[in-house]
């Protein structure tokens, strides 16, 4: 229906909309516009053309920053996903779950900064339980100073974010496992189907709209990923574990690159934009292809 | 209704209450309040502080002193210089001689104080020669607060005298010691390189004496590649640690705070850090027996191989604050031969004199001898240059700590990161 | 078959119980001294002395970071529940100029990760004197809780018929009117999952925490528990105590709304 007056629809619009463009779309085309400058933040801004997104194309740190995100998404789909969906299907044919739901969602809860702090204290090599437990368990050939050798630093994060999220993704499955027709499972099992061929052969494919959005959520929360790494590693050692935003940040906070660290900004969410754009264009061609 | 109406007011009210709150007592610059920022100094300097301040608002009634303090690591890289650039910006903040000197100068956040640091009879609290470091084209635009020796070898003085090793004179004899020490089952060195200036310090020193000073200046401003045969050969020195296994294989996952406790539990042989330690070991660990000795000669070095590695920090009075007269004669409250003494107590090595009772306990004053002592005076990376080539250099240190380069290609590395425009 | 399920039920247990171990050593070492952490990380505690939490509540400074994070969140949840209602409202029942166009804006920032405009935000609150107070925190978490939250609630009032409001137009009443007298109390549902969702993103953020506000007593938690960690990273037991300390709460929390809380986040990241 129309309006009932202009100054009403302002006064419901504005605050929103000036909030909105004050803070992210004013702040988004001024990135855009400082990626073509070279500055400091003191002295006046110099006019660099594509000289930022040249030297981005060059760099080797950058680059290696979308190795390990992709490294990162994959586990990450692995252990979140693919795990969630197991756990999901063990959850949703019990009747007492409440115990399982909520003690596997709590660290979804908790601020970033404390799993971290937690974990690097769990991985410190000299007094952390990981380990001392490996150590009471004779495998102290199994040690490793899991944070600071870049052939465990990634995986260990990674394992931390699956520690917290697997529980978030089950909880999505639950849910959409509950969601299902009954009928269908009924029938399936009076058919004489095992409860792990239903699962496998029904539920799964059923629910295949809350696993893409999964998948989908996986690959746009890694592109952006920061917390975990920032305070576990900071990249390190050396770059290993650096991801793009940790780099962007040091880029911009630490050497004080503002021009250079724009455009690394804007190649980071393009990147992000059509990573999320292809899986969904994807899908929804294979969708078609099964409807056919 | 009523009820989800009068929490909708309530939490209104706090929140109006509870944001605006913090906009009116951080005020502009023209009310009485001076504004000090630095990095954390510990409870006893901050007793320190507060009893400057309590002097200065006595002498000043109706003036206020806010102290800032942030944690180290940011100061130095984002949290300087969003206060500088915040509403509430410090009439006067911590900083480091050197090129992060020259860059507030240069930005416009170094005021010169030559003629009042005069009137307000700051100098009498200094001998002449301590504002060198901190003048620039005749004029002076820091008062000089602490001179850090950055990077001496710490040993355990029980784990040295038990087993007989003596004070190693030479590089050669520092790899022996080292040696003997892993024959032991003890780790020779324990390192926290998290942040990279730890063992870019150590090795920084070591370079300067194998490649000379000259060099080591020349290289460090850009004007000589990271990656000259020369340095690459003289980045062979460090990496024998390495393939000796001589350092902690934690070393650069952990952080300096953690390496120092490392040592303090008595399972080390020695630690390179510098001056600051005295306060800390005070602190952490009283009753741990340490000493020193500085970096050993290399043989056929090209540099003064009894350089020390060293630094001047003091306070800068902002160049854009309104109040920069009331600036100095706070500080010259903070370093009163009385200060000065307490600064010493707490483990601190101050420039400006100390009282007649003022005694360093013994190491630190040992510290500042060795800094007094004439010889070179070599800068740390991370203050005596630009952070991208300490970074590229200290990254490139890092990893042939760790094994990950070899120096030739870790030091490739670090000069594409400088080359990068 | 039953043993099947019985196995699974067992493994799924199991894993459980060592999924929260980690939570359970940190609630148990912040009652061993930092001698028996290091020395005995596994073993239990001798006694139990509240004294420590007290401790990182004052001396550490976790109380005042807890209040700003609690201020910052609350202001949040408030501007966000207001604006994005009523946008949400103008969006989904009024027809003008512009609708697509404003609608298609606010779903862009559902797509627009944080750096593509962070960088740029930070020279403006330099410039505008936001930084190091909370007005740095609160604008940039309102404008980024804006793009879900109005989706939220458009969704939800598309979903409701649209002779509810021709009714009210009927009945003589403007939108303003409209929207205070019939609208609030419909969209509860929405508004619930619009708390929950600007909440928790308010409270657990941390990059823009972490840039924005350097003065000790205006940190958040998350900040603030960084700077915490860095001075006692040492002193286990105190840091152990402060996780603890910060983790009780949410967990209890999240155990007393743990459906709303589990539904409204299911439910949103499914639609989205």
């Amino acid at each position: 229906m129309k309006p009932s007056s202009k100054s009403g629809l302002l006064f419901l619009l504005f605050p929103a909309l000036a909030i909105y463009l004050f803070a992210v779309i004013a702040p988004f085309v001024g990135t855009l516009g400082l990626s073509f400058f070279r500055w400091d933040g003191y002295a006046r801004p110099t006019w660099a053309g594509l000289d930022n997104y040249i030297r981005a194309f060059k760099d080797q740190v950058f680059q290696s920053t979308f190795i390990h995100v992709l490294i990162y998404i994959l586990v990450t789909l692995v252990v979140e996903v693919l795990l969630g969906i197991i756990l999901a299907g063990f959850i949703s044919s019990r009747k007492k779950t409440t115990f399982l739901r909520i003690s596997l969602f709590i660290p979804v809860m908790l601020p970033s900064v404390v799993i971290a702090v937690l974990w690097s204290a769990i991985y410190n090599p000299d007094y952390g339980i990981l380990n001392s437990i490996l150590a009471d368990l004779g495998l102290a050939n199994l040690q490793h100073v899991w944070l600071g050798d870049p052939a465990t630093a990634l995986l260990s994060i990674c394992f931390v974010s699956g520690w917290v999220y697997s529980g978030f993704f089950m909880a999505i499955f639950v849910a959409a496992f509950s969601r299902l027709p009954s009928e269908v499972i009924e029938s399936a099992a009076l058919d004489g189907a095992g409860a792990y061929q239903i699962f496998r052969k029904i539920k799964v494919p059923m629910i295949q709209q809350s696993t893409s959005v999964a998948i989908l959520l996986c690959i746009t929360g890694g592109v952006q990923g920061f917390d975990l790494f920032y305070v576990m590693t900071n990249g390190g050692p050396y770059n290993t574990t650096e991801v793009p935003t940790t780099y962007l940040v040091k880029t911009v906070f630490a050497n004080g690159e503002i021009g250079y660290g724009s455009a690394l900004a804007i190649l980071i969410s393009l990147v992000g934009l059509f990573a999320a754009l292809g899986f969904r264009t994807w899908q929804s061609r294979k969708q078609e292809e099964l409807e056919y | 209704m009523r009820a989800r109406n009068i929490l909708i007011c309530l939490s209104s009210l706090v929140l109006t209450v509870g944001v605006i709150s913090p906009q009116l007592s951080s005020a502009s610059s023209s009310d009485k309040v001076l504004r000090i920022a630095f990095g954390s100094n510990g409870t006893d300097g901050k007793k320190i502080w507060d009893a400057a301040a309590a002097q200065f608002t006595k002498d000043n009634p109706g003036w206020k002193v806010d102290f800032e303090i942030q944690n180290d690591d940011l100061y130095e890289t984002i949290g300087l210089q969003n206060l500088l650039t915040s509403g509430t910006a410090p009439d006067v903040y911590f900083e480091w001689a050197g090129q992060r000197l020259q860059n507030k100068l240069k930005a416009g956040y170094a005021a010169d104080i030559t003629s009042l640091i005069n009137s307000s009879g700051l100098t009498s609290e200094y001998t002449p020669k301590s504002f060198a470091s901190t003048t620039i084209g005749g004029k002076i635009y820091m008062v000089p607060f602490t001179s850090d020796v950055t990077n001496v070898i710490w040993y355990n003085k029980d784990i040295f005298a038990k087993y007989s090793i003596a004070i190693p004179k030479t590089w050669a004899e520092l790899l022996a010691v080292s040696a003997k020490l892993k024959g032991l089952g003890i780790t020779p060195f324990a390192v926290g390189n998290k942040d990279l200036w730890v063992a870019g310090n150590w090795n920084g020193h070591l370079l300067s004496r194998v490649v000379g000073e000259k060099s080591y200046d020349q290289t460090l401003s850009t004007k000589s590649p990271l990656n000259s045969p020369a340095w690459v050969k003289a980045m062979g020195y460090w990496s024998t640690l390495q393939k000796n296994g001589y350092v902690n294989k934690s070393a650069n996952s952990i952080s300096d705070n953690q390496g120092y406790s490392l040592f303090f539990t008595g399972k080390y042989g020695m630690l390179p850090i510098g001056s600051w330690i005295v306060g800390i070991q005070q602190q952490q660990a009283p009753k741990f027996h340490m000493s020193w000795f500085n970096l050993p000669a290399v043989t056929g070095g090209a540099g003064d191989q009894n350089s020390v590695m060293g630094v001047t920090t003091g306070y800068i009075v902002n160049a854009k604050s309104q109040k920069q007269a009331k600036a100095v004669e706070f500080l010259k409250d903070a370093f009163t031969p009385t200060e000065v003494t307490a600064w010493q107590k707490a483990g601190f090595t101050p420039v400006a004199k100390a009282g007649a009772s003022g005694k360093l306990d013994p190491l630190s004053q040992q510290m500042v001898d060795l800094l007094q002592s004439g010889a070179t005076l070599v800068a740390p990376p991370d203050t005596g240059y630009t952070l991208k080539v300490a970074n590229a250099l200290n990254t490139a240190t890092a990893q042939v700590l760790d094994g990950f380069k070899s120096p030739q290609a870790a030091l490739d590395q670090a000069q594409a990161a400088v080359n990068a425009k | 078959m039953k043993h099947f399920k019985r196995l699974g039920s067992g493994l799924i247990y199991l894993y459980a119980v060592a999924a929260l171990l980690p939570l359970i050593w940190m609630f148990l070492s912040s009652f061993k001294s930092d001698g028996q952490i290091a020395q005995n990380p596994l073993g239990l505690p001798t006694h139990f002395d509240l004294s420590v939490f007290k401790q990182s509540w004052s001396d550490g400074g976790l109380g005042l970071y807890a209040i700003n994070s609690f201020i910052v969140t609350l202001a949040t949840v408030v501007i966000v529940l207001f604006t994005s209602s009523m946008a949400g409202f103008a969006l989904s029942r009024l027809k003008f100029k512009g609708n697509k166009l404003i609608t298609g804006l606010f779903l862009l920032g559902l797509l627009l990760p944080i750096q593509a405009y962070f960088i740029a935000q930070n020279q403006m609150f330099d410039y505008f004197h936001l930084k190091d107070t909370r007005f740095a925190l609160i604008i940039p978490y309102t404008a980024m809780g804006l793009p879900l939250a109005i989706w939220l609630v458009k969704t939800y009032i598309d979903s409701l018929p649209k002779e509810l409001f021709e009714a009210a137009r009927i009945d003589g009443a403007s939108d303003l009117q409209t929207y205070r007298t019939l609208m609030l109390p419909i969209i509860r549902p929405a508004l619930i999952n619009v708390i929950i969702f600007t909440a928790l993103g308010a409270w657990n953020e941390f990059l823009l925490a972490l840039l924005y506000i350097q003065n000790e007593s205006l940190k958040t938690l998350p900040a603030g528990l960084l700077t915490y960690s860095s001075r006692y990273e040492t002193n286990y037991q105190l840091l152990f105590a402060a996780l603890t300390m910060v983790t009780v709460p949410m967990i209890v929390l999240y155990i007393a709304f743990n459906k709303q809380i589990t539904r409204g986040l299911t439910q949103g990241s499914l639609k989205g």
